[in-house]
């Protein structure tokens, strides 16, 4: 795990800005004009619990994490 | 009646579940599954989590698995069928409401209403709410007789704080109450009495000049509140949309602002009334309040089934087949106490782990748009209620409405206990 990074992405087709994972992880997503955006596409492996959690309460599950060796 | 032994067979399943969606069946049977439905949800989970019951061929699931994966699935469409004999006009709430409709429509009305009921603009309702909390329980603690919450404090709030944000103006609220009530029983859609159209009709073209005026109003004179928001965005072409959606965006906010919240006030109520152990515990320690009000929309949410999803093509789900048309609901009400999920489901637990999430706003492209203003409003209530330091307990037995997409009582009798 370590020296991973995770990469995080938002599916725009599923997304219906619940605001959900903003409020649990407001550095990594930021709803910006009309859609929600992840702020910080590259986020360091130790939030892996965090996103994993946020993904689970995207009510619409657009969010994909995938894990990036170096 | 067949209660007892034989209930676990699934023809008695069936029979419990005519009597429980439609005024067909048992009339007491029906009475008492709708007064505390949770044991019967609990046997057909058991039993078949994804249920077809051939007597009224509709699926229901009661899984909160199934149910989550159901919101999800992009097969399953909430266009609603047009059987509510309203004219074209009066059905314009039903049908653009984006609660009813499918992508990419609904992602563009969404989208529209996403663009004025911000968080921030939700946030901002927050001393709002306060203060007419404090407003509403100062006038209910003076009273020593019995009172309905309701009426005095349930209804009011929610109905004051979403007008305030709309700019509709107090002289309106009367009508708007009579409308909203006429327009829920358009919701209850599979019942298999049609609702009054009648009436549901007559109220929404009420409802559709208010707000036609309305809009004229807001263009010659725009305030700070969401609907001269959306005249504005109307009016800049910033968006895909018309002065149509405009109306169904303000309806929809306005009427889902404040009738389920009333409800999900009222049935918070009621569980901590019933649950002395629980309320004191609250009286003595008001930080748990927020634990509180989530286990209120877990265990009666107001919105107890889904709306009404179809089948769009033919395809396995949840172990069944289904084909194009077949109609399927998902008992939020039963998912949210699934107890592969929620440790002592039936318990009111102000120290549930919060892993445990309920689906009291549903989930899926429809999840409720409005549920931090809803927890905000609720939040607030509860916390002036405990700040009075005196319990409130019931003067009458409850009569839950004879509904069942909706889990709602029309008053709530209560007095100060000291």
């Amino acid at each position: 795990m370590s020296g991973s990074r995770l990469h995080v992405e938002i599916d725009q087709e599923l997304c219906v800005c619940s605001q959900a994972c903003a409020a649990a992880l407001p550095e990594v997503f930021e709803p910006r004009g009309y859609d929600m955006t992840v702020i910080q596409p590259d986020a360091p492996a130790d939030l892996a619990r965090d996103l994993s959690e946020v993904q689970d309460m995207c009510p619409t599950g657009a969010i994909t994490v995938t894990t990036v060796p170096r | 009646m067949t209660v007892g032994a034989e209930a676990t067979d699934l023809d008695a399943i069936d029979e419990d579940l005519v009597a429980f969606v439609s005024p067909v069946g048992d009339a007491d049977r029906r009475r008492s599954l709708l007064e505390d439905p949770y044991g019967f949800f609990d046997r057909l989970r058991e039993q078949a989590p994804v249920h077809h019951c051939r007597p009224l061929d509709t699926t229901f699931i009661t899984s909160y698995a199934e149910t989550r994966q159901l919101w999800r699935e992009r097969r399953f469409s909430s266009v609603q069928p047009r059987r509510l004999g309203l004219t074209a006009a009066q059905r314009a709430w039903v049908e653009t409401g984006f609660a009813f409709t499918d992508p990419p429509e609904h992602t563009r009305l969404r989208r529209v209403c996403a663009a004025v009921f911000t968080p921030k603009a939700v946030e901002s309702q927050r001393a709002n709410a306060q203060r007419i909390s404090a407003e509403l329980v100062a006038q209910m603690s003076e009273r020593t007789d019995t009172f309905d919450f309701k009426q005095e404090l349930a209804h009011p709030l929610p109905q004051r704080v979403i007008s305030d944000m709309l700019g509709i103006p107090a002289v309106e609220r009367d009508n708007f109450t009579r409308w909203a009530a006429d327009l829920s029983k358009a919701l209850e859609t599979n019942a298999t009495e049609p609702p009054d159209s009648g009436t549901a009709g007559h109220s929404s073209d009420e409802m559709m000049a208010f707000f036609t005026d309305l809009i004229r109003a807001k263009r010659r004179s725009p305030g700070e509140d969401l609907v001269s928001e959306l005249v504005r965005l109307l009016d800049s072409g910033e968006l895909e949309m018309s002065e149509h959606d405009v109306i169904a965006t303000s309806i929809m906010l306005y009427t889902g602002g404040f009738t389920t919240t009333a409800n999900l006030l009222t049935n918070m109520l009621w569980l901590l009334m019933d649950r002395t152990d629980v309320y004191a515990e609250l009286l003595d320690d008001p930080s748990l309040a927020d634990v509180a009000v989530e286990e209120s929309i877990r265990m009666e949410s107001p919105a107890r089934n889904s709306i009404r999803r179809t089948a769009s093509e033919s395809f396995e789900f949840g172990g069944r087949q289904f084909a194009e048309g077949d109609v399927v609901y998902a008992i939020a009400g039963a998912a949210n106490r699934d107890p592969a999920v929620f440790d002592e489901p039936h318990r009111f637990d102000l120290h549930r782990d919060p892993a445990q999430r309920h689906v009291g706003f549903g989930g899926g492209i429809h999840v409720c748009i409005g549920s931090s203003l809803a927890r905000i409003e609720i939040q607030e209530v509860l916390r002036a209620l405990l700040a009075t330091g005196r319990p409130l307990h019931r003067t009458a037995p409850v009569a839950w409405e004879q509904t069942f997409v909706l889990r709602r009582m029309k008053e709530l009798e209560v007095a100060w206990t000291r």
